[in-house]
């Protein structure tokens, strides 16, 4: 048998609660995984174990609890503060097939099952002092700052001897109040480790237990032991129970094995008993020391915990799923998180992507996708054969490119998570979304895949195109001083730079699957990262259209073979037509495009640009190059084909390391000779002065063109060896991916049982409260904005 | 494998770290204990990454803090990985930093904390405590003798405000004879009635003379977590400044819940454990009417330090734990 523990709750103490019980599991032969919020849904989706104990319950994240209550294996909760968070526990109970409580008065308002806490043989148990000379201390009262707690210990200080020597540690915080007892100066607050406490519980001669009067659900107070009773037991002390509040009901009382006592004088009375009768009190204390060893260990409480996750695993395998959020058996749920979707605002070739892979993958794929689809709305749509389908529009603003964490955000992805079963999610781009989005879709149990479209992951210049305007080539410096420059030419101190490749170097380790288009990109993101040879995979991007694509490509080379039956004509070619294709922005490379035009306008050249942003057009009506130079904006596909067909030359200048270039491909596939950069994917997809020309400058580019024009022969040899490469059809690649996705599934818990009507209709998931971020966000605090809700990394 | 080649840097710049003098003594008692086939650097922060580039270190050892943001820690670690260099941690601002353990959890590192509690804290790292000690160099400062009778009446502290320590010298300024005798150096000490409070910083050399001239040092612990909300993990290491005074041969009254004081000095090794005032009050006036156990005490605790507690015995424990010669 296997057993996963976790504890629910975010801030704790009690982190000792649930090693104690792995401990007590292992002694008796059961294996044991403790789980962290970060990893327990991928802990269930990897390991074979046989059933889940959550210890803690009030402070739970409802998002991880839903999920976990979505997997088919047994669940069982613990709960360690009844009657005090009962409200909550039995809101968080309904994510369980079984809870335990600590407490005996909260079963009848529950319905939960009483198992108390207990002692930990490892932790708690020392050899009781045989004799007084070998205790270190008279008496003992350690626990937290409760008001009743010190008007108690005032009062009762009164009653002891003036010379007792006493240890009291009562911690306080900014919700309890600071004790300042009258007749004992408390030095020291820190806390202490329960291996220390077990320590001084052994060399006091008498501790002294005190009730909490305080909670959260009033109605009840606590009729039963706290674990302090058996911890100190098995720590070998003897103990007395001054029960002020009718909190404690408990054998070893009956037995003898400590005093109670209901007023102040009759505690202080049993206590100076004790420490007059030595003999007495160290044989009290060996005979509870017996009892709690015999009956009162984790070890004790773990039978019926095993017995019922038995129970629980037999029912689970008998019965039969019902109800209407069923995930398809054999199907599975993606999610792509993307910046932008094509149809809502102008977009470039990762928003064509998304829609090629959607639209064209296998039926046993679910496709949806997140994305802002305008400056002040995010929406989740579903991509089905028949188009785009609005699944839900959230008014949320994107979010600048220096915020790491948004909780508005956060709180919809996971709630689309969870509501739409989603098993892996496809990370295209961050931008505009918190970055640390990969971290709460692994902690919810998804597993990750990131396409490397740009180096967001690297830089919030995802372009790593610097201050100057350059190719900043960040990736083969060792140090950060050129990072540091570019960031303050922006007005910031240089030093973020650290801070937000410390916090990228995390993001990616939740990746699983990491997909380059090309072999260059890869070398970029490992020189930037180390340790991801695992997880790095080439996959040639995908060319749309590639068939329509191939049908120019035979048109042409008919012609070229015509061309080299009949060399003479070679003199007769007049006008070469040259065509820029895609988003021209500044990035890519529209300075160079716009020299080229102007120092061949009065030379045999037509240009034709498709996708000139408003600065391309502008500057081209400006420069007045009229017929030479036709542009259009938005071009459809009909107008793509025809002006491939009519193309003879394509030029790709893009100054950044492009991670594939769509539009290189589209014009490869078309037998169009392609002129690119001599940078990125394009170092891959050309080889130079064979199926096309990498260059440096403008200055080349206009010097091959005028070649070009007028060596037909060497023309031609590239057209014809363009016919060799091999673009990726949009089938094969999302033939890779799914098996991809199929793949990663094992990482994923399976979630093929349904979401009890229980839990589906009590409360939705948007009204969960999101505090995902706190739970596997260790790095709240890290940087100088430390202190703010929304943690930055860049400012 | 033995190393050969090893860089000592911090893991945040010396300008946010008022503790970038430990490292020099760190290399000091590296060098003690390897002086003939290690090669030893001590490099600032800000430098490391260039001289691992260039001189490729076998081991780069990080000391300090991880806790300021402001710093080139993914250059030295990426850079390191690089050039195959070994990473390791001495990470000395355990507890008080420990949610920053994810930095350093998936580098492959090895990880030394100066805090037992913090040891299952870093996920699948390799992790060992080992907490601070006091300098080689400092058993020149004074001979093996307490100074005689220069500072009889006093009882030194010295060490930052935290709120815990206000708290406690606040409960023992109840005292008339604790409060008499006390001295509390430290910058930002606020004025606390009936106790001489010196809102000072003092010079290392300085300190240890003061240490040396005083009745007995009274040692309190830090309770202010920057990063250590996740589990509240209780700080249990005694501070340097424990084995820093302990070789000046003047006995401490230490006072703090934890007992792992005691794994460090005996109950007669001259470091003594008090809870309340009463305690605190019948050492002074013991060590007042007593100067043979005083200084028996004080001649203890540093033999005691001389024996275990130096630089050059942490640095042979972490540089034997990394050659696999002691695990």
């Amino acid at each position: 048998m296997r057993i996963v523990i976790y504890h629910s709750d975010p801030q704790t103490a009690n982190q000792y609660i649930p090693i104690a019980i792995a401990k007590a599991f292992n002694r008796i032969s059961v294996k044991t995984v403790i789980a962290s919020h970060e990893n327990l849904l991928r802990t269930v989706g990897t390991s074979a174990v046989n059933g889940v104990l959550v210890i803690g319950g009030a402070g739970a994240d409802e998002y991880i609890l839903s999920r976990l209550s979505q997997c088919s294996i047994p669940k069982i909760l613990w709960t360690t503060e009844d009657p005090y968070e009962l409200e909550r526990n039995i809101l968080i109970s309904r994510f369980f097939d079984y809870t335990y409580t600590n407490c005996e008065g909260s079963t009848s308002t529950s319905g939960f099952t009483y198992l108390p806490l207990a002692a930990c043989h490892a932790g708690n148990f020392r050899v009781i002092r045989p004799s007084d000379d070998l205790y270190n201390y008279d008496f003992a009262f350690i626990g937290t700052a409760w008001p009743n707690r010190v008007a108690a210990l005032d009062e009762l200080f009164d009653h002891l001897p003036r010379n007792i020597k006493a240890k009291v540690i009562m911690p306080h915080n900014q919700y309890i109040q600071k004790p300042n007892l009258k007749s004992f100066a408390l030095l020291n607050k820190s806390p202490i480790t329960i291996k220390e406490l077990s320590d001084i519980w052994n060399s006091t001669k008498v501790v002294l237990t005190l009730g909490r009067i305080f909670s959260n659900s009033n109605k009840i107070n606590s009729i039963s032991p706290p674990p302090r009773l058996y911890e100190a037991s098995c720590a070998g002390c003897a103990q007395v129970i001054l029960d002020q509040g009718s909190f404690l009901n408990t054998k070893y009382e009956s037995l003898d094995l400590v005093k109670r006592a209901t007023t102040i004088e009759e505690c202080a009375k049993a206590i100076n008993f004790l420490l007059e009768n030595p003999e007495v009190r160290i044989e009290m204390a060996k005979k509870s020391q017996q009892y709690t060893l015999a009956n009162d260990l984790y070890e004790n409480r773990l039978e019926k915990i095993i017995y019922k996750f038995k129970d629980l695993s037999e029912a689970l395998t008998t019965e039969k799923p019902l109800g209407e959020h069923k995930c398809m058996p054999k199907s599975l749920n993606v999610l792509h998180v993307a910046h932008n979707l094509k149809g809502f605002q102008a977009s470039g070739g990762t928003e064509l992507y998304i829609e090629e892979i959607c639209k064209n993958s296998s039926k046993n794929l679910n496709h949806f996708v997140i994305a802002p689809t305008s400056q002040s709305d995010i929406s989740l749509v579903r991509y089905t054969k028949q188009g785009i389908e609005i699944l839900e529009n959230h008014s949320l603003p994107i979010i600048e490119q220096h915020i790491l964490s948004s909780a508005p955000h956060e709180h919809i992805f996971a709630s689309v998570i969870l509501k739409y079963c989603i098993e892996i999610v496809h990370y295209h781009h961050l931008l505009g979304f918190p970055l640390i989005f990969p971290l709460v879709s692994k902690a919810l149990g998804c597993a990750n895949v990131m396409t490397i479209h740009d180096y967001y992951i690297a830089c919030h210049k995802w372009l790593l195109i610097n201050h100057l305007g350059n190719f900043c080539e960040a990736h083969t410096k060792k140090s950060l001083t050129s990072c540091q420059l570019c960031l303050q030419a922006d007005g910031l101190l240089g030093t973020e730079r650290n801070t937000r490749l410390l916090i990228s170097r995390r993001i990616l380790s939740s990746i699983d699957k990491i997909i380059c288009s090309t072999r260059e990109s890869a070398v970029i993101l490992k020189s930037f990262f180390s340790g991801l040879e695992d997880r790095v995979s080439i996959v040639q991007m995908l060319t749309p259209g590639l068939d329509d694509l191939s049908r120019i490509t035979r048109v042409k080379n008919y012609q070229t073979s015509t061309f080299q039956i009949m060399p003479q004509l070679s003199t007769t070619f007049s006008t070469l037509r040259v065509i820029a294709i895609g988003n021209q922005a500044r990035h890519k490379g529209l300075d160079s495009l716009l020299r080229i035009i102007n120092n061949l306008r009065g030379e045999d050249f037509n240009f034709r640009i498709l996708g000139a942003d408003d600065n391309c057009e502008a500057a081209i009506n400006a420069l007045g190059f009229g017929a030479k130079c036709n542009v259009s904006k938005i071009y459809d596909r009909a107008t793509l084909l025809h002006e491939l067909t009519n193309s003879d030359v394509a030029l790709s200048l893009s100054m950044w390391p492009e991670t594939y270039n769509i539009s290189l491909g589209e014009a490869m596939a078309a037998g169009v000779v392609p002129i690119a950069t001599n940078i990125g994917a394009h170092k891959d997809r050309i080889r130079h002065e064979y199926n096309g020309f990498l260059v440096n400058s403008a200055a080349e580019v206009i010097d091959l063109l005028r070649i070009l024009r007028v060596d037909k022969k060497l023309f031609s040899k590239i057209q014809v060896n363009l016919v060799e490469i091999k673009e990726i059809s949009v089938l094969d690649h999302t033939n890779i991916l799914s098996k991809i996705y199929f793949n990663l599934r094992s990482l994923v818990p399976d979630t093929q049982a349904l979401i009890s009507a229980k839990s589906i209709n009590s409360r939705s998931y948007t009204d969960f409260e999101y505090q995902l971020n706190d739970l596997i966000l260790d790095f709240r605090g890290y940087s100088s904005s430390a202190m703010s809700v929304e943690t930055s990394w860049d400012e | 494998m033995k190393v050969k080649n090893i860089l000592i840097t911090g893991a945040s710049p010396d300008i946010a770290n008022t503790n970038a003098i430990l490292r020099s003594h760190m290399a000091h008692g590296l060098k003690l204990i390897r002086p003939h086939d290690l090669e030893i650097n001590n490099i600032e922060h800000t430098h490391a990454q260039t001289f691992i580039e260039f001189n490729k270190p076998e081991l780069v050892l990080l000391v300090g803090s991880l806790g300021c943001a402001s710093n080139s820690l993914f250059s030295i670690t990426e850079t390191s990985r690089s050039v195959d260099a070994q990473i390791v941690f001495w990470l000395h601002d355990d507890p008080y930093e420990i949610d920053f353990s994810w930095i350093v959890r998936d580098l492959g590192a090895s990880i030394f904390t100066n805090e037992k509690n913090c040891l299952d804290q870093y996920g699948h790292a390799k992790t060992y405590y080992l907490p601070l000690a006091a300098p080689d160099i400092y058993r020149k400062i004074t001979s093996n003798k307490k100074a005689a009778n220069t500072a009889p009446e006093e009882i030194l502290f010295c060490g930052y405000p935290y709120p815990n320590r206000i708290e406690i010298i606040e409960n023992l300024a109840k005292s008339p004879l604790i409060a008499s005798a006390l001295r509390i150096y430290g910058p930002g000490w606020p004025s606390i009635d009936a106790v001489k409070t010196f809102s000072l910083r003092q010079a290392p050399i300085s300190l240890q003379k003061k240490y040396n001239e005083a009745l007995l040092v009274l040692n309190l612990g830090r309770s202010l977590s920057i990063a250590n909300s996740r589990h509240f993990i209780p700080a249990s290491a005694p501070g340097p400044r424990t084995f820093e005074a302990a070789l000046q041969s003047t006995p401490q009254i230490y006072v703090d819940q934890s007992r792992e004081i005691e794994n460090f000095f005996g109950p007669e090794d001259g470091v003594i454990t008090a809870d309340s005032i009463e305690e605190i009050e019948f050492l002074i006036s013991k060590a007042k009417n007593d100067h043979n156990w005083l200084s028996q005490l004080g001649e203890k605790s540093r033999e005691v330090t001389i024996k275990r507690h130096l630089y050059s015995h942490r640095l042979g424990f972490l540089i034997n734990t990394i050659e696999g010669t002691q695990i």
